[in-house]
């Protein structure tokens, strides 16, 4: 019980920082979506990091190294710390100065006026919005194995089919309420403070968790002597966790994985929340330091739960059917009742650093991009109504994932990267539209055609399916080559077939400048 | 945006680039995958080997923004922060 309270007064704190944040509010649908442009260095480095680090880096990096050893950490951790930066150098920069000089709140808005083509937002919103609620699957998963796996036992009469603790639904459902409270009150503020808050929450509490951890499962008088004791134990009974085996190709293709943050709405509008070009620098050189220290430690705590031996017991007789559930139970074994609801919360934390910038970027992204599309005399539309409808789109999308949730569980590792792929495979698009004069309209469709022609065809045939099978390659690489090269191949041939640009697309998105134009050389 | 960004020599630019190439390259190489040697006895030498991948990630991602940063993206600070909705 003392977890469980722990965990509601936590989220009780995080309501009260939206009802702060909310006083700090100009009334505008500007200041509620972007927070004014206001955002400084640290808070832009704190919020993009909490908001590309969700279930998916604490609870499925935890529960893949279980299965699959040390190896995760290259498949993911130190491919994303090149690859996030590269995005935020490359895309992100530009992106915002873009933002700034012609006032996009959203990447449909930009790619409606860089292809000169009111229709093309029509396409791309569905596929951003259809790829954004796997998103959210991960983190309304995460939320609820958590919950579940540090609360078992609470209960001693409720809930015993899932081991008597807050059940996976139950915990997943007070997750997004409480998600959605504070960024209906704080809007882009809000969750820009919440963000910084749960992102030194979850740093600074993984770090204790993996303390307690190794010192629960190395034993040892020093700390050393602790980690040293735990991963003796591994190399005893599963040497083969601390070796990496990747083929070769299914390697490199992970490098394609994080080239989504290219791509996330969320982080598109987090790029342009910030104060100046400069802030980005911050984040492009600190984010690959964050995820080593999130990522790594998880990576170790998953391969020693393999082999852990807590009171004379086997931590685990047989794999858990849900690996998902391995750091929560982990925790709720080696940790005090307050340490664990502490340790929960930083978890918790992590998953709704990220969920709270998803709910408001589709909210903004519908009244943007589809309620007052094609409206010139936004001005004459009433500020609060545009944000209560982004409300109100935001529920329902958040019902929907909800009620996916319900279904068959997905491991969080093998979802991700099935979302994640579907966001690469718009990256050609974006870097051409940023990059490349010859970028048309008919190259853009067939390349986002491409994109989801190929996406649909691997996902349900022979590779994939759901919940998605790890099992299978695509020449030897995961689905994400394919998906990102077809849709780029698309666009350059039918870009070269049709006709360029008109000079006033060009003049307005290629101006001529002397010095560096860009991120790229 | 300071002169001194604005006026990177375009080797130096390049030579970041290159950087970021030889970084990918480093972080795929497998000479280290099977290596069973414990750092320190606990820190396993492939686990070892991919955190110095972030650590030189993070050096080399602070020489890129202080010799290829985009200047172009100065011209936008100066555009006025006020609400525009």
């Amino acid at each position: 019980m003392t977890q469980l309270s722990i965990i509601i007064g936590y989220l009780s704190l995080l309501l009260a920082l939206g009802v702060v944040a909310s006083r700090k509010s100009r009334g505008t649908s500007r200041d509620y979506l972007l927070a004014s442009h206001s955002i400084g260095p640290v808070l832009l480095l704190m919020s993009l990091f909490g908001t590309t680090m969700t279930a998916f880096a604490l609870v499925g990096s935890t529960g893949k190294s279980y299965q699959l050893g040390i190896g995760v950490y290259g498949l993911m951790a130190s491919s994303s710390g090149i690859v996030h930066s590269l995005c935020f150098f490359v895309i992100g920069v530009k992106l915002w100065t873009l933002g700034q000089k012609h006032g996009y709140t959203t990447q449909v808005e930009y790619f409606r006026d860089r292809l000169g083509s009111h229709t093309f937002g029509f396409l791309l919103f569905p596929v951003l919005v259809g790829l954004v609620i796997p998103y959210l699957l991960i983190g309304v998963l995460g939320a609820g194995a958590v919950i579940n796996g540090v609360t078992r036992g609470t209960f001693d009469e409720m809930f015993a089919s899932a081991g008597h603790g807050v059940p996976g639904w139950l915990g997943s459902l007070v997750i997004c309420l409480v998600v959605l409270g504070y960024v209906f009150a704080g809007g882009m503020r809000g969750t820009a403070w919440a963000n910084t808050f749960q992102t030194s929450v979850f740093m600074v509490l993984g770090v204790v968790t993996f303390v307690v951890i190794a010192r629960e499962i190395g034993g040892g008088e020093t700390f050393l002597e602790s980690l040293q004791g735990a991963t003796a134990r591994v190399l005893e009974s599963h040497p083969e966790k601390l070796v990496m085996k990747p083929p070769r190709l299914f390697f490199l293709s992970f490098l394609l994985i994080p080239l989504s943050a290219g791509m996330f709405p969320h982080l598109f509008q987090h790029w342009l929340t910030a104060r100046s070009a400069s802030a980005f620098k911050l984040p492009v050189i600190v984010h690959p330091l964050f995820i080593l220290i999130v990522w790594a430690p998880c990576v170790m705590v998953g391969a020693w739960a393999t082999s852990a031996v807590i009171d004379g017991q086997p931590l685990f007789t047989t794999p858990p059917e849900n690996v998902n559930t391995v750091l929560p139970i982990l925790v709720s074994r080696v940790a005090g009742p307050v340490l664990s609801g502490l340790l929960s919360a930083g978890i918790l934390a992590a998953v709704m650093s990220s969920l709270d910038s998803q709910f408001l970027c589709l909210g903004t992204m519908f009244t943007n991009d589809i309620v007052l599309a094609g409206r010139t005399g936004r001005r004459d539309i009433d500020d609060t109504r545009v944000v209560r409808m982004a409300r109100w789109f935001i529920v329902a999308i958040v019902a929907v994932t909800y009620l996916l949730s319900l279904g068959a569980p997905a491991a969080i590792f093998d979802l991700g990267l099935w979302c994640f792929a579907g966001f690469s495979g718009l990256v050609p698009l974006v870097l051409a539209a940023l990059y490349w004069r010859r970028l048309t309209l008919a190259g853009a469709t067939a390349s986002v055609v491409a994109m989801v022609a190929t996406w649909l065809t691997l996902f349900f045939g022979d590779m994939g399916g759901y919940p998605p099978d790890p099992r299978y390659k695509f020449l030897g690489m995961l689905p994400v080559a394919a998906i990102v090269l077809v849709p780029a191949v698309v666009l350059i041939v039918v870009s070269w077939s049709t006709r360029p640009p008109s000079d006033a697309i060009l003049n307005k998105f290629f101006p001529k400048v002397s010095g560096n134009e860009g991120g790229l050389p | 945006m300071s002169s001194r960004e604005d006026g990177a020599p375009r080797w130096c630019r390049r030579g970041f680039w290159i950087g970021v190439i030889l970084l990918v390259a480093v972080q795929q190489y497998p000479g280290f995958w099977d290596s069973r040697t414990l750092v320190l006895d606990f820190l396993p030498v492939p686990l070892c080997y991919q955190i110095v991948v972030s650590l030189l990630a993070v050096a080399v991602w602070w020489i890129g923004t202080v010799v290829a940063w985009p200047a172009d993206s100065s011209d936008a600070e100066v555009v006025s922060h006020e609400d525009v909705s």
